[in-house]
This record gives C-alpha cells, structure tokens and sequence, in this order.
C-alpha cells in the first residue's frame, strides 16, 4: 500500500468520475427514487424498511458496483494500466484508490436520498454493520468483475443481473404475491433483505447472513485479483 | 545492468546481447518480427515506449502529466514538462479533442517520469513530425541526464539514422555496428542520361532528374522515385562513381541522394543530421557528419 499512489489514482479517478455522464448520472438514480417513493406512500405514515431497503440496494448495485465495475473495464478496455501494473502492490493501490472514489459518491448519493425520504431509520451498531457488510459485498463483487471483463460493453452482462436479483431484492415483492412461494423463501435470504429485517428489530441471524454473503463477495473478488495477476505475468 | 540475449531473438546460437547501461542510449534497426522479439522479451520492469500511447481521454493534458507525476513519484515539475514539450497552448484541453502529435509528446513525458530505469522504445519516430523528432532527441538528452538506460529498436534504416549517428543493425548473423565511414573516391564521367533498372521481369530505364536517391540495403542497391524502389545492378560506389557528375552526392555510406531535389537539412544534435527530400513523405536520408559542411557548398551557387 502506498499512499501516494492511492491519493493519485483518487485524483485522477475522482475528475474521470464526475466527466463521465455514463456514471455521474448513475448518482441521481437514487435520489430520483427518492423522491417518487416520498410522494407514492401514504401520508401520514413513514416511509417502510422496504423502500429505504430498496433504496439501498439500488445505490449499492447501480453506483458502487457497476462504477467500480466501469471503471476498471474501460481501463482493461483502453489497455491504460499496461505501464502501471508492476505488482500486485501497485494493482491494490489502483482498486484501492477507485474504491474511495466510488464509496465517496455512494455515500453522498444515499445521503442525499435518505434525507429526502425524511425517513426514521434506526442508526443502531446493528443498522451500520448491515450497511457496512452490504457495501463490502456490492463493492468486492464490482471489483471481481472489472478484473475480468475486457470492455465496458461487456460489464452490463454482469450488471442486469446483479442489479434485479441483488439489488431491487423486496420489489420481488410486487411481483410474487404468495408469501410462502419458493422464490420468496429464496429471495429472503439474500443480502439486501437483512437489511430489511435488521430494521424491523431481528439481528443476530441476519447479521450472520450478511456476514456470509460478504465473505462469498470478497473470495471471489480475491479469485479474480489472483487470475487477474497471473495474466499480468505472462 | 540488464540484458537481452541476442540467441533468443534470432533464434540461431549467438553469445552477444542487448544491454541497457545506465545514462547511455543505443539504437538498433532490426526486422520487424525481430522488434515484436524484444518487446516480448523485456524483462518487466522496462518502460517500453511506442509512437503513442493509451490515454485518459477525459482528462485535460495537465491532469494527465499531473497523474503520471504522482504515481511515479517524480521530482519533475509539471508545468516544467508541459513547457519543454512545447504544450502550453493545449495544456487544459481534454485528450479526446487532441492531435496524434500532441498524445506522441504525452508518450515521451510518460517515458521521462516512469519510475524505471531502462527504457525500449520501439519505432518511436513512426508518425513523428519533425518538431516531434527534436522532442525526442530532447528526451534522450533528460534521459542520458537523470541515468536512464535507453535503448532504441526500429524497423527503418532511416529512422534510425534520424536518432543517432552510430546505429547497429540485427541480423540473422547477429548484431553488428552500420558502418558510416567511407572511402573517398572521385572520378568523371559523363556518357548517359537515364540508368538501367529492375522491375520484377521488366527492365525500365529511368531519368536521372526524376531520381530521388538511391540507397543500399542488405547489399542490394536501390533507386527511390515517388514511393517506388527499383533495383540497380551496380554497387552504390560504381553508381557514385557514374553518376557524380550529374548533381548526385554520396552523402551517407549507404545513400546517395539527388541534390536537386534536396529540400533541407535539419540538425537533430550534435553529430546528427538528415536531409529532407522534397518529395511527399518529405523522406529524411541520413547525413554524414563528414559530409555536413562539404553537401552545404554544393547545394549553393
């Protein structure tokens, strides 16, 4: 780790970030959300666990995992990290410093769309360890990926995917109604609905839950760093 | 330093090698698939560097020298290297919306700050214009000056001679220095106006006047006419001898270049010279430094 290379990539990353239409307007998709879910619910009540779960789950999927995702891809795509990549150090500092930038835009994006959900959401350790956990798990799956593919046109293949079965998660809610349908069983076992029932009071077990998924995110993200490595080498 | 051996480039037994010496530069001419060879076999922590090079196009020129300097953790200044390279003018525009020559200049920066030691550049003048071939001759000079090891592999005789006047060529027999002495000959003659050629099957007789120069490759002796090259029987000495007398000057060991169509003659450094053709490629011939004062006197009344 080298801090001066992580700071450079940042910088370098941060101004790539925000002239890139393809993943600045990815930051507003949250907050749009946001504002249709403040008006589409009733009145008096306060917005569900399951909107601001959606919520979540889209900033995560569609700013944290597909940027990192792009970014890594158009760099594999314009052959950019060919003089850079001298070992697997210089490659950490690279993923590294991108990370920051996207956690950096993820953080300000969800900010912004909690504040406009005006939602009451329980800020408890359990509460930001799902939050941390979920992250860590979006993040290592967009990194695992983006040391894979070898263009950006490449990554929505990945992305489709991972965005409806990871990130809109509950609105499998609108779709099958049968509570006891099996791929509602399934799909309550997948990261973003802890996130959901840490917010209804339950914590122990979906905490442990969250902890596997993230655990599963980061060996693969290790598994492609370690391919991705070997290539280099060749 | 570091080495490359020659055997497994040529493929053939062979002991020499191509050896990076900090602060010195090399230029080798050598096949094409002997360059693709090299580059392959550069141990990882060369720079290698090409006519161009991957870009951030978003980036504006500064912030992309800006970047380079802080990954590499160079003590070069910025604005310093925007100026020697001459991109002032462009320095807050995007890349996207840059020249090809602007991102070759972006190439040599990149070479300068790396953080490695021994540099390959490979056909770096491919494309380059002619302030372009300065800029390069000024990096090898900060190159030399910061104890980088530099060595220069290419596939034309000519770009080669555009970067040094000591060049060595690489051959299926191994690597060995192009001479560029030559003994003095004169003699006169005067009997024919137009020489004899080979086209494929054809033998085509050509104007002298419509000659541009004729060069020596590989011990065949070719004439250049437009983008053409046809082969001559006579060695480049018979043909000096013969055609001395009709405005052709030996200007080099392995050319001979027709004076009236000599555009001008650029001064890449000290003992480095080329004439420029006037033709489209604006084709560069290698100059002898012997020769530098002696081709001045006869291209003036």
């Amino acid at each position: 780790m080298n801090t001066g290379r992580i700071m450079a990539i940042f910088e370098k990353d941060l101004k790539e970030f925000t002239r890139n239409m393809m993943l600045f307007t990815t930051t507003l998709i949250p907050i749009l959300m946001a504002f249709m879910f403040r008006n589409a619910g009733p009145d008096s009540t306060e917005a569900p666990a399951v909107l601001i779960a959606v919520i979540i789950g889209t900033a995560y999927s569609t700013i944290l995992c597909s940027s990192i995702m792009t970014m890594m891809a158009e760099e594999n795509e314009k052959d950019t990290l060919r003089g850079l990549v001298q070992s697997p150090a210089s490659m950490l500092d690279i993923l590294t410093g991108k990370s920051l930038v996207v956690i950096m835009m993820t953080g300000i994006s969800l900010g912004l769309s909690i504040l406009v959900m005006d939602a009451e959401m329980s800020w408890g350790t359990g509460g930001i360890a799902a939050l941390v956990l979920l992250g860590l798990f979006f993040l290592s799956l967009g990194i695992a990926v983006g040391l894979e593919v070898k263009s950006v046109a490449t990554t929505s293949v990945y992305l489709l995917p991972i965005m409806l079965v990871f990130g809109f998660t509950p609105m499998i809610e609108t779709i099958v109604r049968d509570e006891s349908h099996i791929v509602r069983q399934v799909a309550e076992y997948l990261p973003v609905y802890q996130y959901v029932f840490i917010q209804e009071g339950t914590e122990v077990l979906p905490l442990l839950i969250l902890c596997g998924w993230a655990v599963l995110g980061l060996i693969y993200a290790a598994w492609a760093f370690k391919k991705r490595m070997n290539d280099e080498n060749k | 330093m570091r080495e490359i051996r020659i055997a497994d480039i040529i493929d053939k037994n062979n002991d020499q090698s191509i050896k990076f010496h900090s602060g010195a530069s090399s230029v080798i001419q050598m096949p094409v698939e002997y360059i693709d060879r090299v580059t392959d076999l550069a141990f990882k922590d060369v720079h290698i560097l090409k006519n161009t090079v991957p870009v951030y196009e978003r980036l504006t020129v500064k912030d992309h020298v800006s970047f380079y300097k802080k990954w590499n953790r160079s003590g070069l200044g910025i604005s310093d290297m925007i100026r020697q390279y001459e991109l002032e003018s462009v320095s807050h525009k995007r890349l996207t919306h840059c020249t090809a020559e602007t991102i070759q200049r972006l190439a040599y920066i990149q070479a300068v700050l790396a953080d490695r030691q021994a540099v390959l550049a490979v056909n770096p003048l491919y494309n380059a214009g002619i302030e372009n071939i300065r800029l390069f001759h000024k990096m090898m000079e900060q190159m030399a000056h910061a104890g980088k090891a530099l060595i220069v592999i290419t596939s034309s005789t000519e770009e080669a001679f555009v970067i040094s006047s000591r060049i060595a060529r690489l051959s299926e027999q191994g690597l060995k220095e192009v001479e560029t002495e030559m003994p003095e000959e004169k003699n006169n003659q005067a009997s024919l106006k137009r020489i004899k050629a080979k086209a494929r099957d054809k033998t085509i007789f050509i104007d002298l006047e419509d000659i541009e120069y004729i060069e020596s490759n590989d011990g065949k002796v070719y004439i250049n006419i437009s983008r053409e090259k046809f082969i001559i029987e006579w060695t480049l000495a018979e043909t000096e001898k013969k055609l001395g007398d009709y405005g052709f000057y030996r200007c080099h060991r392995s050319y001979i270049v027709n004076l009236d169509k000599v555009k001008e003659i650029i001064t890449w450094s000290k003992n480095t010279y080329s004439i420029v053709m006037e033709n489209q490629e604006k084709t560069k011939i290698p100059l002898s430094r012997m020769k530098y004062s002696e081709i001045q006197e006869l291209l003036v009344v």
